[in-house]
């Protein structure tokens, strides 16, 4: 049963039962997804990291391994579709950080207009959630929003969404499709227009493994000119409000919040209405005064002939109020919104009600032809954009108690809206599969075109770009077999206009497994992700602070030349004393400290082990048996280089350090002789 | 072949092998919201900040002067009072973990669990120090732009002191023990082991100083006597069951708030331009100063620093470069300041030009008033360090990759050299990016820019703490790169 009103709460959290692993996940954003919203925020979320991109030590150097390690298993798993166009202004606030572009080696980035200009205006997540201890039911989480991906909109701006998370049955049943309305034709249209059916085809499944929940109904717009057949079959944009609108004689009523009023006149206004058995006289419009800090800042722009256009149909237009003097008495979007909340509203939603029947449409959609489509006389609709909204019956419209403008000439208003750019390079994906970049773009054609891609520091042109349907499609491929530096982004010229490609990395698993994101030292990469590792499999908590190898230290020694209290090793400081031999090694203790050490090193493989076990009782574990093997082989190599290290740590010694090591390795070597097969 | 699909439910086990408790698991799903298909207005979303700061790159190589200099000291351990506080905080958080039946802190699932028991002492300590101090806000208070409210204005009544569930699980590093708990693993006795957790003997010492000197605001058990004592919730009731553990402190410790005689002089944090002798100097003098290697080197570098009376930090690394010719890194100390300290000026110089813009023309940047002079040096500091005799030292080529990229005096040539490396190799955030002959800003530092420097702050007011020092040398005074993470904490008050 979905809640009738609005909540209020952060995006930054999810539904899914603690513990719940992620398996794969679809988002889609206008903006270009900001890298550091990701790795810093939504993704040590989603992916339990254990560690924070801030703090002292090897704090940081272990986040960063451990998101790189986590984003690998899911190489390919996690899809973010993305405009190259522009439609609303550019946000000042979108940053581009640079600190997280490796990220996008595992991390697919789509943008769609792959065979016609599209925008990618919807805001969908599709997450497939494992079920903690892999018992129990797996979910499919949804979270349909006017958000974006960036830490503009998640910061500065207050976003409308509907959440859900639902069971998933273990076998798809086509049956269960049509119950999710346009959702699955969506997803094929974002697909095709990403060129990359490959990668929703994973999406598409979940849909048909979950019952959509009871008084949810979809409204979607696609990019193209749709005609009346198409729309009676699939309907698209505006054709779609026909549905959600409540039954029953008499006008529906429509009220409208959103930003971004499109270019309306009266005649496109009544058609629009039509198009739900609405009127222009029966719709309000929620808007703002001049005075409002979101007019004078240009957040919320309605043209003045829209504005006109709707007076003249005789539309109402809603006062949403911010007193100066009194933020009190100020309109708010919750009980819980306050007056010191200095976002603006980036919410896309609309009301629709026929007599006592309600229903509240929550979606990307800005209220413009664009978003909803434009209605030929033949009644063929265009669209512009991908968009994406959630219909729910019911539902409790949170704008109620507002009144009429006084007077609409308050109204904030614009002259013109910003033009939109006429991006010549409208799509374009790049993969470096260990051997060669291959770049594909779509761009004008005839227009020139100039490419590089970074490796490192050096930039490397594109010389030969084949093209095809007319010259449009454009692809590229560079011979690059060396694996460092790896080829990081690719970045192309038309005239004036650039667009950097990020680059996919589609080199074999064993291949991509090595490579560590920049900011790691590579001379520490391994010995951190032993650590790491051993960690994982309950194991030592990985030491805080770091040296490294070959460094001499302050009197110029070298690994192993004197062991006083100033000792080290190379790789991680273990800071000796906290380490079990040298417990072992107090006088306080009986404990041998070669034993200490073996059983600790041997604790990590009885939990490696009992995963083992635990996955072989299963069924349908092939995957997880694959991963464990593999795990088990690096924890193979790590314990026989942890022997390696505690023999130089013990070279003034009697050199048994290394004995729990070495018995972790054998024993390892051997249960994987024996991995049992699925 | 591994897929990726092999995630499945095997990292759930894994996680909580690995160190994720169930408090941690259930913040993570933030039991505060509903679970039921919902429409939403977005809450407000306050994110832990990253404050990594590191524009040139140079980080690694800087922090090899620092350790060389300050071993066992980190930039954030600023104020000996805080050791005090976080020491009587591990000794009482201590006898709750343990009667809870923690033991070992080995894995990172027990310290996990051990943290919890500590993390709403720290926080409450915040609290108390709002409640009684007026000039709070010029204390070192990690996390105060939620506890603040959460005192003043909820009612004490919001989870986790106001803060959200990522807020609350990053403070272990962003918080105070995450700051100074090098100190509780380097300096010697604090913890046992130098596990950084359970308390040794100095900490006992420092905890049993500052539990007589709370007076009013003392628990209502005996600090030690928490399994013998009548009034120890702890031996009343050994099963503490699972609940959060910031609602049992706040159950047991009501008299956090509590002021009394000589409260803000024996028990809060310091204010930061305060660099006065503490009163527990005794106890913290031999940990921080002592007789041991790293304790004896502080010292003779916190001496020799106030033995130079030098006016800026330039002047200090000069005098220790000299004092301690013989050492193999600090020797090229003040090489590497100046090309430092010259490089930071330049980036600051640009950031100047931006004022309230987006993007400036590289050619009016490289025409400003000061350009010349600034670039002129930058090439100097450059030729200095790339002329200098070769270097053992780790991470030595990040300067040489400096150095080497400035080969022009000429502001235009030098600030796009700057930019440049700035872009490719800079560590953290880019501030700005060259395109053409544009710059266009991207994450400009709000607060100002921050040098780098080498712990010399923190040592020097260990130092006027413990009575070491006469006072706090004059050159270090407003040396703020310790205050980073205060300023970032405080800037949205």
């Amino acid at each position: 049963m979905t809640d009738s009103r609005f909540k209020w709460e952060s995006l930054v959290h999810t539904d899914a039962p603690a513990g719940s692993v992620l398996k794969a996940a679809l988002f889609t954003t206008y903006d270009r997804a900001d890298e550091r919203l990701l790795a810093e925020h939504l993704l040590p979320l989603l992916l339990n990291l254990t560690r924070e991109p801030d703090g002292d030590g090897a704090e940081r150097q272990f986040f960063l391994l451990e998101l790189d390690q986590r984003l690998k298993r899911l190489h390919d798993k996690v899809v973010v579709v993305s405009s190259t166009l522009r439609e609303e202004r550019l946000d000042p606030d979108v940053e581009e950080t640079g600190a997280y572009g490796w990220i996008w080696r595992n991390i697919r980035h789509l943008t769609v207009g792959s065979q016609r200009k599209a925008v990618q205006h919807a805001k969908l997540w599709l997450l497939h959630w494992a079920a903690p201890d892999g018992e129990g039911e797996e979910r499919l989480e949804i979270v349909v929003s006017s958000c974006n991906l960036t830490l503009a909109a998640f910061k500065g701006q207050l976003q409308s969404a509907w959440r859900a998370c639902l069971p998933l049955h273990p076998q798809r049943a086509v049956s269960r499709l049509p119950g999710w309305g346009v959702l699955p034709a969506f997803l094929k249209e974002l697909a095709a227009s990403a060129g990359d059916g490959e990668r929703f085809a994973a999406f598409e499944d979940l849909l048909a493994r979950a019952d959509c929940p009871d008084g949810v109904s979809f409204v979607a717009s696609v990019p193209g000119t749709h005609s009346r057949q198409v729309l009676r079959r699939t309907p698209w944009g505006s054709a779609g409000l026909r549905a959600i609108a409540p039954r029953g004689k008499g006008t529906v009523h429509a009220s409208i919040l959103s930003p971004y009023i499109g270019s309306w006149t009266t005649d496109r206004l009544r058609r629009w209405c039509a198009s739900f058995d609405g009127a222009p006289e029966r719709m309000a419009l929620v808007w703002i005064d001049k005075q409002h800090p979101w007019a004078r800042r240009r957040r919320w722009l309605l043209p003045k002939t829209s504005l006109t256009a709707l007076l003249e149909a005789k539309g109402k237009i809603l006062r949403l109020w911010q007193e100066v003097d009194d933020p009190d008495l100020s309109d708010r979007f919750h009980e819980d919104h306050r007056h010191t909340d200095d976002r603006w509203s980036h919410a896309k939603v609309y009301g629709f009600q026929r007599g006592n029947s309600r229903r509240v449409l929550v979606t990307s959609a800005n209220f413009s032809l664009a978003a909803w489509g434009s209605e030929a006389p033949n009644g063929d609709l265009t669209i512009e954009n991908f968009e994406l909204g959630v219909c729910l019956d019911r539902a409790v419209w949170p704008f109620d108690d507002l009144e009429s403008f006084d007077d609409p000439r308050d109204a904030a208003t614009v002259l013109q809206l910003p033009r939109q750019g006429a991006a010549t390079i409208t799509w374009a994906q790049a993969a470096w599969d260990g051997k060669r970049v291959c770049v594909d773009c779509r761009c004008e054609a005839g227009a020139p075109l100039d490419g590089a891609f970074q490796a490192g520091q050096k930039w490397i042109s594109i010389g030969e770009w084949k093209a095809a349907t007319g010259g449009r499609l454009r692809s590229a491929k560079v011979p690059w077999p060396v694996a460092e530096p790896s080829p990081s982004t690719v970045r192309l010229t038309s005239g004036a206009e650039t667009v950097t490609v990020d680059i996919f990395d589609r080199r074999p698993p064993l291949e991509r497994e090595l490579s560590v994101p920049p900011e790691v030292d590579p001379n520490l990469a391994e010995t951190l992700r032993d650590e790491l590792l051993f960690e994982q499999y309950g194991g030592h908590a990985a030491p805080d602070s770091i040296a490294e190898e070959g460094e001499p230290n302050r009197k110029g020694r070298k690994p192993g030349e004197g062991s006083d209290e100033d000792d080290w090793i190379e790789g991680i400081d273990p800071d000796p004393e906290t380490d079990d031999r040298d417990e072992a090694a107090r006088q306080d203790s009986y404990a041998v400290p070669a034993f200490v050490l073996a059983r600790r090193h041997l604790g990590v493989v009885d939990n490696w082990a009992e995963q083992v076990e635990r996955v072989t009782s299963r069924r349908a574990a092939d995957f997880e048996r694959a991963w464990l093997r593999r795990d088990g082989e690096l924890l193979c190599e790590a314990f026989k280089r942890q022997a390696v290290r505690d023999e130089r740590r013990d070279a003034k010694a009697d050199r048994t350090r290394s004995i729990g090591a070495k018995l972790a390795a054998e024993e390892l070597a051997l249960r994987l002789k024996h991995f049992p097969e699925g | 072949m591994v897929d990726a699909l092999a995630a499945d439910c095997l990292g759930t086990a894994l996680a909580s092998i690995a160190g994720e408790n169930a408090e941690e698991q259930r913040m993570k799903a933030n039991v505060d919201v509903s679970m039921t298909p919902r429409f939403l207005f977005t809450a407000p979303w306050d994110p832990p900040v990253v404050r990594r700061g590191d524009a040139l790159g140079l980080r690694a190589l800087a922090d090899q002067f620092a350790e060389a200099l300050a071993p066992g000291l980190s930039n954030r351990v600023q104020d000996g009072r805080w050791v005090t506080i976080l020491a009587w905080c591990l000794a009482r958080s201590q006898e709750v973990f343990h009667a809870r039946g923690g033991r070992s802190v080995q894995t990172r699932q027990e310290q996990s669990e051990r943290y919890g028991w500590l993390r709403p002492l720290e926080l409450m300590w915040v609290a108390r120090t709002i409640a009684l101090a007026g000039d709070w806000r010029d204390r070192s208070l990690a996390g105060r732009r939620r506890v603040r409210p959460w005192y003043e204005e909820d009612g004490r009544s919001t989870p986790r002191f106001g803060m959200s569930p990522e807020q609350f699980r990053a403070y272990r590093q962003t918080g105070m023990y995450g700051g100074y708990r090098l100190a509780f693993r380097k300096w010697p006795d604090m913890t046992v082991y130098r596990n950084g957790w359970t308390p040794g003997p100095a900490t006992h010492r420092l905890a049993k100083w500052m539990d007589f000197k709370l007076g009013a605001a003392r628990p209502s058990w005996p600090l030690h006597l928490g399994d013998d004592h009548d009034g120890s919730p702890v031996k009343r009731n050994p099963n503490l069951g699972l609940g959060d553990k910031h609602d049992w402190w706040l159950r047991h410790w009501t008299t956090f708030n509590a002021g009394g005689r000589h409260a803000e002089e024996n028990t809060l944090p310091r204010l930061r331009a305060d660099f006065a002798k503490l009163p527990e100097a005794d106890i913290l003098e031999p940990l921080v100063f002592g007789k041991d290697k790293h304790g004896n080197l502080r010292r003779k570098v916190a001496l020799e620093i106030q033995k130079a009376a030098a006016t800026d930090h330039f002047e200090v690394c000069n005098r220790l470069g000299d004092a301690f010719h013989s050492d193999a890194t600090v020797k090229h100390l003040p090489r590497f300041t100046r090309l430092a300290d010259a490089g930071m000026a330049a980036m600051d110089l640009i950031a100047t030009a931006f004022d309230t813009k987006s993007s400036v023309a590289l050619k009016d940047v490289a025409a400003g008033y000061g350009a010349a002079d600034v670039c002129n040096e930058l090439r100097s500091a450059s030729d200095a360090w790339l002329k200098a005799d070769a270097m053992q030292l780790r991470h030595v080529e990040q300067a040489r990759r400096f150095a080497s990229a400035i080969t022009s005096r000429r502001p235009m040539e030098c600030l796009r050299a700057l930019l440049l490396h700035h872009e490719i190799h800079g560590g953290g955030l880019r501030w700005f990016v060259v395109r053409g002959g544009t710059v266009e800003a991207r994450s400009r530092p709000q607060a100002g820019s921050s040098r780098y420097r080498f712990r010399l702050r923190s040592l020097c007011r260990l130092g006027a703490q413990c009575g070491v020092l006469r006072g706090m040398p004059a050159a270090l005074r407003g040396d703020d790169e310790a205050e980073e993470d205060d300023m970032a904490e405080g800037g949205d008050d």
